[in-house]
């Protein structure tokens, strides 16, 4: 393909920053793509592209499965670029490819493993056309970025090329049906013995059959519209997993995976069900892509959930368990009041959910807390729920109309007040809930933490 | 009084289903009906005196449109005796003349019970915050959608817009009003927070005085909300 002079110019002018940018010890993790972008749009079209790509996209879960997928790759001797350390956006992709094309913009990695933010889809999949991509699921996210679930599908499914494998969710009755003519394997996780179906979510995205447009009959809800349902008019129906999860072995910290027929033993890196659900992803992709299961389990036996989304500690006779709970994002927030009120023992709860970036110039669209479920934090062994930030008043709306009983809930304006509220007498364990750009915010609750409930164990 | 809540189980976006909820919980002595996408609605043979729709995404639009056609009239009629109905976010798209893809031409048709044009742009999102008045009494709301409408008679439009968008770029206005219609593309759980408006709208339907759930509460959020898109340095996106 011809490239026009404009294009050399671009990758010229990004590698030029990339390097003058490590000189000067900034992340070139975003701004030359940026740059570049702004001054050649194609950029991408004309930049070639490793010989395998890998990409992971999807509502939930995406950083973590990639994390997981380039963690086993690297560790079974694959070499590769990846946005691991950068934006998923278009910007962040141009620029990891900046960093290792040449000056012809020839792609010097064989292989590459992307993360790629779904509403970015239209500006990466066309161009990188991945040899593989995992959707770990489709639900509702940021209103004002990704509209609604319907859109979201509609999007992915005009980009993603025809040469594509796709390993979707089975139990995701949205993103299984993705392209249906592309190759592709599901991962899916079998109802668990006593495993109850959950009706209890506010949200579920897929009411109607994708088909016929009747009702769908759902045989087991797992969460939201994570389950397996069908359609009573035309027959539609989740797939059938061929790396389906037999049994969790919560014991034995063991997945059993039934791989098409066969029994295959897995390490059980994280409880939560979500990460179970990450974990068979990464299983699906590794497997289909040739990594062997005995060099999976090699590299998943070492793996761990990074902190910045989930930790535990203790302080003194209290378990501090902080989770990521992601605002604005109704079905993942929702998740993580799940988790607390199934955590044993009396808990605390304190809650920073705001939108840091939107708080600074505007005034957050908080509609999303009324779909997400805080019913759950409805519970006897919930003592008490702290809620800092300038819109606690909506939260305390919010949760009256839960149904938690005024008496339990304390709100102040400012997140790093919380810990002056709360009443460690009452419970074992102190959960916070935090929004992914509160860290700040999180450190000085932490440090409060140790101070009021004497030193970390 | 009898509460209708049209297609919930579809038309639940944006946390459009707290306004039920708020209902629900403001109005205990009050019978509720739930139909369902498919079912004959209940206003068809049943005196109702509020009927609420929440948003919805483009393809259920269509089959909500599909659904309610037969009932236009009666729909007219209804909201010419003076029934009361609150639309939010993308429900109100379905009231008018035709929803129009800005991208094909393809023109989408309406019930045509408001004189009202829509036009979609599916690569436009919009998204802010609207402060509006009507009566001497402020509103606060959240937009985040993908059309823009034109209404053509002025004594039907809703609020007048303060500090945000309207119904298109160009306007200072918000929502239709037509009696006891009330539609909004403000999205969400709209009734909560506007607690006074829903406090008059559901005293003045029922004949008597209303109190709302945690109706102190929902006082004090809707008040902090309105100081805070009144600062001027707080940007309505």
């Amino acid at each position: 393909m011809k490239k026009p002079i404009r294009f050399y110019l671009a990758v010229f002018g990004g590698k030029l920053m990339i390097k003058l940018m490590r000189l000067m010890k900034r992340n070139a993790t975003n701004l030359p793509g940026e740059a570049s972008l702004i001054f050649f749009p194609k950029l991408l079209h004309y930049i070639d592209m490793p010989e395998k790509v890998i990409a992971i996209t999807g509502t939930n879960g995406k950083t973590t499965v990639s994390n997981m997928i380039s963690d086993i790759l690297e560790g079974n001797g694959y070499e590769f670029i990846s946005n691991r350390f950068g934006g998923n956006v278009d910007t962040g992709i141009a620029s990891i490819l900046l960093s290792d094309c040449t000056f012809s913009g020839k792609c010097r990695a064989k292989m590459a493993v992307f993360e790629v933010d779904e509403r970015s889809a239209g500006r990466i999949l066309p161009f990188v056309k991945p040899d593989y991509l995992v959707c770990t699921n489709l639900q509702r996210d940021s209103m004002k970025r990704n509209a609604h679930t319907e859109y979201i599908f509609n999007f992915l499914n005009s980009n993603i090329s025809d040469k594509t494998t796709l390993i979707l969710n089975a139990d995701d009755i949205i993103s299984s049906s993705l392209r249906p003519e592309n190759k592709r394997a599901y991962f899916g996780i079998k109802r668990q013995p006593n495993e109850e179906s959950n009706d209890k979510s506010i949200i579920c995205d897929a009411v109607l059959c994708p088909k016929c447009h009747a009702h769908l009959v759902f045989d087991f809800k797992r969460y939201n519209h994570i389950g397996l349902a069908h359609c009573e008019k035309c027959g539609y129906k989740n797939p059938t997993a061929n790396y389906c999860v037999e049994n969790i072995d919560y014991e034995n910290k063991k997945l059993i995976i039934n791989h098409n027929g066969t029994t295959e033993e897995y390490p059980l890196v994280e409880k939560r069900i979500t990460d179970i659900y990450n974990t068979s992803s990464a299983i699906a992709l590794t497997r289909e892509f040739g990594v062997s299961h005995e060099n999976v389990v090699k590299i998943l036996s070492k793996a761990k959930i990074v902190k910045t989304r989930y930790d535990n500690y203790r302080i003194g006779n209290h378990e501090i368990i902080i989770s990521l709970a992601k605002g604005q994002n109704p079905v993942a927030c929702s998740g993580v009041c799940n988790a607390v009120s199934k955590e044993s023992g009396n808990k605390a709860v304190i809650m920073i959910l705001e939108d840091y970036y939107d708080a600074q110039r505007t005034s957050e669209n908080l509609a999303w807390i009324y779909e997400t479920d805080f019913e759950y934090l409805n519970d006897d062994s919930i003592k008490q729920i702290i809620v800092g930030g300038k819109r606690c008043s909506d939260y305390l709306l919010r949760l009256l109309m839960a149904g938690i009983d005024r008496e339990k809930i304390s709100i102040c304006d400012s997140e790093t007040d919380t810990v002056s509220f709360l009443k460690p007498e009452n419970a074992e364990k102190i959960m916070i809930m935090y929004d992914l750009f509160n860290t700040k915010s999180l450190d000085i609750i932490k440090t409060q933490l140790e101070e009021k409930l004497g030193g970390k164990k | 009084m009898t509460v209708e809540i049209l297609y919930s189980e579809v038309c639940n976006l944006f946390g459009d289903i707290g306004n039920v909820r708020y209902l629900e919980k403001s109005l205990p002595d009050s019978e509720f009906i739930y139909t369902r996408l498919g079912d004959k609605p209940y206003f068809a043979d049943n005196k109702v005196n509020l009927i609420y729709l929440g948003s919805m995404s483009e393809s259920v639009q269509e089959l909500v449109i599909k659904e309610l056609e037969p009932y236009k009239s009666k729909i007219s009629d209804m909201i010419s005796d003076g029934t009361a109905f609150i639309i939010t976010g993308s429900g109100v798209d379905i009231f008018g003349k035709s929803i129009v893809d800005g991208d094909s031409g393809e023109a989408l048709k309406g019930l045509g019970i408001v004189d009202m044009k829509v036009t979609r742009d599916m690569n436009h999102r919009y998204s802010g915050f609207v402060l509006a008045e009507r009566d001497n009494l402020e509103f606060v709301g959240f937009q985040a959608q993908f059309t823009q409408s034109i209404i053509e008679k002025p004594e039907r439009r809703f609020l007048k817009v303060k500090k945000g968008r309207g119904m298109n770029e160009n306007s200072d206005y918000e929502g239709i009003k037509i009696n006891n219609f009330y539609a909004t593309n403000l999205l969400g759980p709209f009734l909560l927070v506007n607690p006074l408006f829903t406090k008059k709208l559901l005293s003045d339907i029922s004949g008597k005085e209303i109190i709302t759930a945690f109706e102190n509460e929902a006082v004090e959020a809707y008040k902090k909300r309105i100081e805070d898109f009144k600062n001027p340095s707080i940007k309505v996106h």
